[in-house]
């Protein structure tokens, strides 16, 4: 390819728009703006054991996937910001951007752990709770 | 800055400026490490002392604030954001001190003032004056009188409004209210204290203005009241009907605003084609609006060369060298004497300008035809020296 091609292409990649998500922080933040989570939420991140995780699975396996929208920018209090950065801290998942409830946010380590694999349609389409078991 | 305002927040008050929480996201939280934060002293506190240069942010108890906006901005600028919501409570508070009532005074629009004294008098036929003399704004009134019959209630009103006692009430009403603004209240404040501050301090305002306008009408006011009540009168009809002729020169407002149409009229005239047969146009109004550009047309249904078909409201052809004149006496008297004279005068039949021409040449298109005007040279309107032919050298 010549130096004009390369220009070229380059230009008509530039030209291309991209669509704007909102980032990891600003969904989270909208979460926990949303259901008025402090720091009470992030004692119940840390020990997460079996059984917590059980006691959430039976209780929203049946449940249609909350709805939520992101804000496309956020910010946050200095109370919220803490809370923010210790979820991402925490939880160093991929399946943080899909969770839409503080059950999910709860759950989306758990289940990664468990299902890594899980395509981005069922994450989006269905509740955590649900994705728990093999279908 | 608004929506704060309506939150339940603390924000911190320093030197008359609003200092607001920091809210963070990552590039904030990173750019606020790297930002220096004043601990913030109260003025009232030992060592406390104003400072020159405000800091752009301030900590008070681990809290970061940074600055916004300052506190007066928010009354100053209150009208110019909000002016609808202004304007609500501009009128609450004039029907809390009874402003409402009997005070409208005499608001003339600038723009009917320049028509009635700087460009009527100079299209007026004057009898009696010498016609290099300007006129006075009463003669013009007292000319306008002679010749218009005012009806009556137009005499009681500038009777009514020759009185300034109610204006003068209501000064006093003002003058009992309190018209003082405080400083907005410094340190750590919930913003319910200072809306309450805001509030205040906005009627305040209000008040102080509303009190400027009533002395400024009562000043307007003043001269008049020594007048006479019929020139008075004479105003109140003007600026009532928004309309007058005199002499062949008249305006009319028009429908939406303040603006108006001008005109003049040009009365019946003849013209001469290439082989000396008359033709004889009828009168017509040459307007100009006040509103943009001054640009002659001819208002009524018409032809003549220098317009492009036969119809109403057209522009008349002056050539592409004529200025761009804007509302003014002087250049509403130009631009009115450079369509008339385009009518009179600008039409040569051994020359090619304006749209048509009069006479037809052999197998020529005609889109206006002029057959209908010509008029033979005996006719009693031009033996008489009724008309005019304007084109008469050509």
């Amino acid at each position: 390819m010549d130096l004009k091609d390369s220009l070229r292409q380059d230009r008509a990649r530039g030209k291309k728009k991209e669509p704007f998500s909102p980032s990891l922080f600003s969904h989270i933040g909208g979460l926990v703006r949303r259901h008025h989570l402090g720091g009470a939420f992030y004692r119940l991140i840390g020990p997460m054991t079996a059984k917590g995780i059980e006691t959430l699975i039976r209780a929203y396996r049946a449940e249609a996937k909350p709805p939520y929208e992101a804000p496309l920018f956020f910010l946050a209090t200095p109370e919220e910001y803490q809370l923010i950065h210790q979820v991402l801290t925490a939880l160093d998942t991929p399946y943080l951007a899909w969770a839409q409830s503080p059950e999910e946010i709860l759950l989306a380590l758990p289940l990664w752990q468990r299902r890594p694999g899980l395509d981005p349609e069922a994450l989006a389409g269905r509740h955590f709770a649900a994705l728990w078991q093999q279908d | 800055m608004w929506r704060c305002l309506e939150a339940d927040l603390e924000i911190l008050v320093h030197q008359g400026h609003l200092y607001v929480p920091l809210l963070f996201d990552p590039e904030i939280h990173q750019e606020s490490q790297a930002l220096p934060f004043e601990k913030y002293v109260s003025e009232a506190s030992p060592g406390g002392v104003p400072q020159s240069s405000l800091p752009a942010a301030l900590t008070v108890k681990d809290r970061r604030f940074v600055q916004a906006v300052s506190a007066a901005s928010l009354l100053e600028h209150y009208g110019r954001l909000f002016p609808r919501e202004h304007e609500k409570r501009r009128l609450l508070l004039r029907e809390q001190y009874s402003l409402t009532a009997d005070l409208w005074g005499l608001a003339l629009d600038p723009k009917l003032i320049t028509i009635v004294f700087h460009i009527l008098p100079h299209f007026l036929r004057r009898e009696g004056f010498s016609p290099r003399r300007s006129l006075g704004e009463g003669e013009i009134l007292d000319l306008i009188r002679e010749r218009l019959r005012i009806p009556r209630r137009f005499h009681q009103e500038a009777q009514r409004f020759l009185d300034l006692a109610p204006l003068k009430v209501a000064l006093q009403r003002l003058e009992t209210a309190k018209l003082e603004s405080r400083p907005p209240p410094e340190g750590l404040v919930l913003t319910a204290t200072l809306r309450a501050w805001w509030e205040q301090n906005l009627t305040a305002h209000l008040l102080a203005e509303e009190r400027a306008r009533l002395l400024q009408e009562l000043e307007d006011r003043e001269p008049w009241a020594q007048a006479q009540e019929g020139r008075l009168a004479v105003l109140l009809y003007l600026a009532d009907q928004g309309s007058l002729e005199l002499d062949g020169f008249g305006f009319t407002r028009l429908k939406k605003g303040q603006d108006y149409r001008i005109y003049k009229r040009t009365g019946p005239y003849a013209l001469k084609d290439f082989f000396g047969r008359l033709y004889l146009f009828p009168d017509c109004r040459v307007a100009v609006a006040s509103l943009g550009r001054l640009r002659p047309v001819v208002v009524d249904h018409y032809k003549h060369p220098f317009l492009r078909q036969h119809g109403s409201g057209q522009d008349i052809c002056l050539g592409a060298e004529s200025p761009y004149l804007t509302f003014s006496a002087k250049n509403v008297i130009q631009a009115l004497e450079e369509g008339i004279n385009a009518l009179f005068y600008g039409y040569d039949s051994r020359r090619r300008q304006g749209y048509h021409r009069l006479d037809a040449l052999p197998g020529m298109m005609r889109l206006v035809d002029f057959e209908d005007y010509r008029i033979p040279e005996d006719h009693p309107l031009i033996v008489s020296g009724h008309v005019e032919v304007k084109n008469r050298t050509t």
